[in-house]
């Protein structure tokens, strides 16, 4: 049987169908459990988040109105739930939005390269970004969205996706060629 | 205004080097890219770099999602909002049913006791014309002539029955009306309490932040 689309669905959902609800869950919730996941290093706040999330969705298809994508839709209100999260949990997380420690000198390519490869390093990097600079590389590089469906999901201009992804990508870089570093 | 991948500066063009590598640009700014790689050694190294970044975020370890069980979780909390929604007296007396349960498997005569009272209070009540919940506004208030002071309650939406039976048993409160379409309950104390004492009550379901979204006196 041919899958119906996460749009058709939502469609659907706003109509109160929970067959749909059942099967939009199913398609987008392992995706979207990562992303959250991967800005909260916690797994029951992320499932606290995943089924708020979802109880959003219940309640606001009727306001979908498929100018952006349905998963873009859906990602968005994620979004917005693990900022709200960090403003009642860890404020002090959200300043600076767009500073990140300025990044000193060129590390050596090869060793940021090699650093790349060994995951617990790139974990460890990862894990250092600010929320904000974490969602837009999560985004970017494992969800490989356009940066204009990126600007709808954290609801920013375009060019702030991309000087995000820009300066978190420079931190990622410089942070790997320090565990190098200490490595050696 | 948006530019035109030609009047692109070189960090512009650097910038958009992560949605090459995502494989997400087309049409003229993917050309712009394609031209600009062409020409500068640093911004293939870029790539090469973006490229493992990106496979490596992509082969990071697999999570756990909730899976089926956080489809089932949001299923119940539905169906509860659901029927809280429009259930309105049916809740009330399933709430009546299992504190009657509770009475007969009874931990004490003292619950026991109350327990009868509030399903007395609740089938008494059964019987009163329901009139009220909202206003022209859309502002909460109840009908009622009666000159008792009441409690108006909301709880918690993940607050479970279980735990309301038993706050409603320890303040000595029944339920007199509700849920409204807002879910407001009406609360009655169990004595013929003063003011204070409903104060001192209010303070206790106020301090029950698990269970208790709301607590006014009427």
């Amino acid at each position: 049987m041919e899958q119906e689309s996460p749009a058709v669905l939502i469609e659907r959902i706003a109509k109160g169908d929970e067959a749909a609800f059942a099967a939009l869950y199913l398609s987008v919730e392992s995706r979207l459990y990562r992303f959250i996941l991967s800005k909260l290093n916690d797994s029951f706040e992320a499932a606290d988040i995943l089924n708020e999330t979802f109880l959003e969705v219940w309640k606001s298809a009727g306001k979908f109105q498929g100018r952006s994508k349905a998963t873009t839709w859906i990602f968005g209100i994620a979004y917005h739930k693990i900022m709200d999260h960090y403003r009642k949990t860890k404020p002090a997380q959200l300043d600076d939005m767009e500073h990140l420690d300025p990044v000193d000198e060129s590390p050596d390519q090869a060793q940021v390269m090699s650093a790349t490869q060994e995951s617990n390093h790139l974990r460890f990097c990862l894990d250092k970004l600010k929320p904000a600079f974490r969602a837009v590389i999560e985004l970017s590089f494992f969800e490989d969205l356009p940066y204009r469906e990126i600007a709808e999901i954290v609801n920013c201009p375009e060019g702030t996706v991309k000087t995000r992804v820009f300066h978190a990508k420079e931190a990622l870089r410089h942070c790997l060629s320090q565990r190098m570093g200490d490595a050696i | 205004m948006t530019k035109q991948p030609e009047e692109l500066s070189e960090r512009e063009l650097h910038q958009l080097l992560p949605f090459y590598v995502n494989g997400s640009l087309e049409g003229e700014e993917l050309d712009a890219i394609k031209a600009y790689l062409a020409g500068s050694e640093e911004a293939r190294q870029e790539v090469a770099f973006l490229e493992q970044l990106r496979e490596n975020i992509k082969k990071q370890p697999q999570v756990n999602s909730p899976g089926e069980l956080g489809l089932k979780r949001l299923q119940r909390e539905i169906s509860r909002n659901e029927t809280l929604r429009s259930g309105k007296g049916e809740q009330a007396s399933d709430l009546a049913r299992k504190v009657q349960l509770s009475a007969r498997a009874g931990v004490s005569v003292w619950w026991r006791n109350l327990a009868v009272a509030a399903c007395l209070t609740l089938v008494v009540l059964g019987a009163f014309s329901r009139d009220v919940w909202l206003g022209d506004g859309g502002d909460m208030h109840l009908a009622g002539s009666e000159n008792t002071a009441h409690i108006q309650v909301t709880f918690k939406p993940q607050a479970t029955e279980e735990a309301i039976r038993l706050l409603l048993l320890e303040t000595g409160l029944t339920i007199k009306e509700g849920p409204s379409t807002l879910g407001v309950y009406r609360l009655d104390a169990e004595t013929n309490a003063g003011d204070e004492t409903l104060d001192g009550i209010l303070q206790r379901l106020r301090s029950r932040k698990d269970v208790v979204e709301t607590a006014d006196l009427e």
